[in-house]
């Protein structure tokens, strides 16, 4: 639908068919939080999300734990992964999944500020932790892993549900 | 007054006493830090489960004292127990009174309790524990839950216990400290007949079994 609309747009002069679709799904995604799809799509997309950060966190941790051999590049590829990942999961929190059945307490609900603060310090941690990375200094890549983890575990705390 | 020093604590059961509350709280902090520090949590709960276990050993064939056989007692001896708590002066009683007794068994069952659960626990980021690749990952989260409620009956139950140490040293002048510290208590008189302990060499033994099996079990 998003490609139809902008295909019957007129482009003006000197602007690329690219730079319009950037600009546009850029506009779409600070207007339009998520598309019109399914409430329990929207949860599926989000526990998708979260499942994949923890997929690759979990291999960053047993590296940090010393469970596996401590392998920077793999390290700094994985901080990479999350930091692509964290700040798409704030969308599938969208205002219709409140009635669906899922892991998210209902308080969660009345602090949506709080949560956007909690996704913006993630964004912002997992992104130090691909810059750390890149710097390669072990020490300081564990630290900032640990860093990261107290944000997930922060929100865990506050918004999850165990069962 | 004549008074008579007695002991009523062996060292086997002081260790255990304040190892025990060290790691406790050491497990406390730990498991709320949560992160990369789970793992000395985990190191903490191995030792609180190697503890419990002595415990229980050392309650069967330990000294008279620690012995489950010498204080579990019936409903009507917990309650003439409870009755006694709001007479002034001394427990008549020379180790665990009935109502201490159970609270022992309480405190035991339910540090037992949070140790299992604990060991096919999650914590939804990158620390499981050892028990954690045997169960199914809905099991492990039940599990985790039950771990994290247990500890509040666990912080319930320590508050009793405190409690009731600060009841008997206010209102019935009893200081039940200094006996765990240094195995001896201060009666009126000298008992009929004195407890019977047991050497450290069983003692030591115990331990040695407890510790195997926490090694054992966590490298399943």
């Amino acid at each position: 639908m998003l490609i139809h609309r902008i295909e019957s747009m007129t482009f003006p002069r000197g602007r690329t068919l690219t730079r319009t679709l950037v600009t546009a799904a850029l506009a779409c995604a600070a207007t339009v939080p998520a598309h019109a799809g399914k409430a329990e799509d929207a949860v599926h997309y989000r526990q998708g999300i979260l499942m994949g950060m923890g997929w690759n966190v979990g291999e960053m941790g047993a590296m940090v734990k010393g469970d596996m051999p401590f392998d920077k590049a793999r390290f700094a590829f994985l901080a990479g992964r999350i930091a692509t990942l964290a700040p798409m999961v704030r969308e599938g929190f969208s205002p219709d999944t409140k009635s669906v059945k899922s892991h998210a307490r209902p308080a969660l609900w009345d602090n949506l500020d709080d949560l956007d603060k909690r996704f913006k310090d993630l964004e912002a941690a997992t992104a130090k932790l691909v810059e750390v990375s890149r710097a390669g200094d072990e020490g300081a890549m564990k630290a900032q892993f640990g860093e990261t983890v107290q944000v997930c575990k922060g929100c865990h705390d506050e918004y999850r549900v165990k069962e | 007054m004549a008074s008579a020093r007695v002991k009523v604590w062996d060292l086997p059961v002081r260790l255990f006493h304040w190892v025990l509350v060290l790691a406790v709280a050491f497990s406390w902090w730990s498991g709320e830090q949560g992160g990369t520090a789970l793992k000395y949590h985990f190191w903490s709960g191995y030792c609180v489960m190697g503890l419990v276990l002595f415990r229980v050993a050392w309650g069967v064939v330990g000294s008279e004292t620690a012995r489950f056989a010498r204080f579990v007692q019936g409903p009507r001896a917990v309650l003439a127990g409870l009755r006694e708590l709001r007479e002034r002066g001394p427990a008549t009683t020379l180790g665990h009174n009935a109502p201490g007794g159970w609270m022992i068994v309480l405190l035991l069952g339910a540090l037992g309790l949070q140790v299992t659960t604990g060991l096919f626990a999650n914590d939804d980021l990158f620390n499981e524990g050892p028990l954690y690749p045997l169960v199914a990952r809905a099991t492990s989260n039940l599990l985790t839950g039950w771990h994290h409620a247990n500890f509040s009956l666990l912080l319930g139950l320590s508050a009793v216990h405190v409690l009731a140490i600060v009841h008997h040293r206010l209102f019935k002048r009893e200081n039940l400290v200094t006996p765990m510290l240094t195995g001896w208590r201060v009666l009126p008189e000298t008992p009929a007949r004195l407890p019977e302990f047991r050497g450290l060499g069983r003692a030591l033994l115990c331990a040695l079994a407890a510790f195997a099996i926490v090694a054992g079990v966590v490298s399943l």
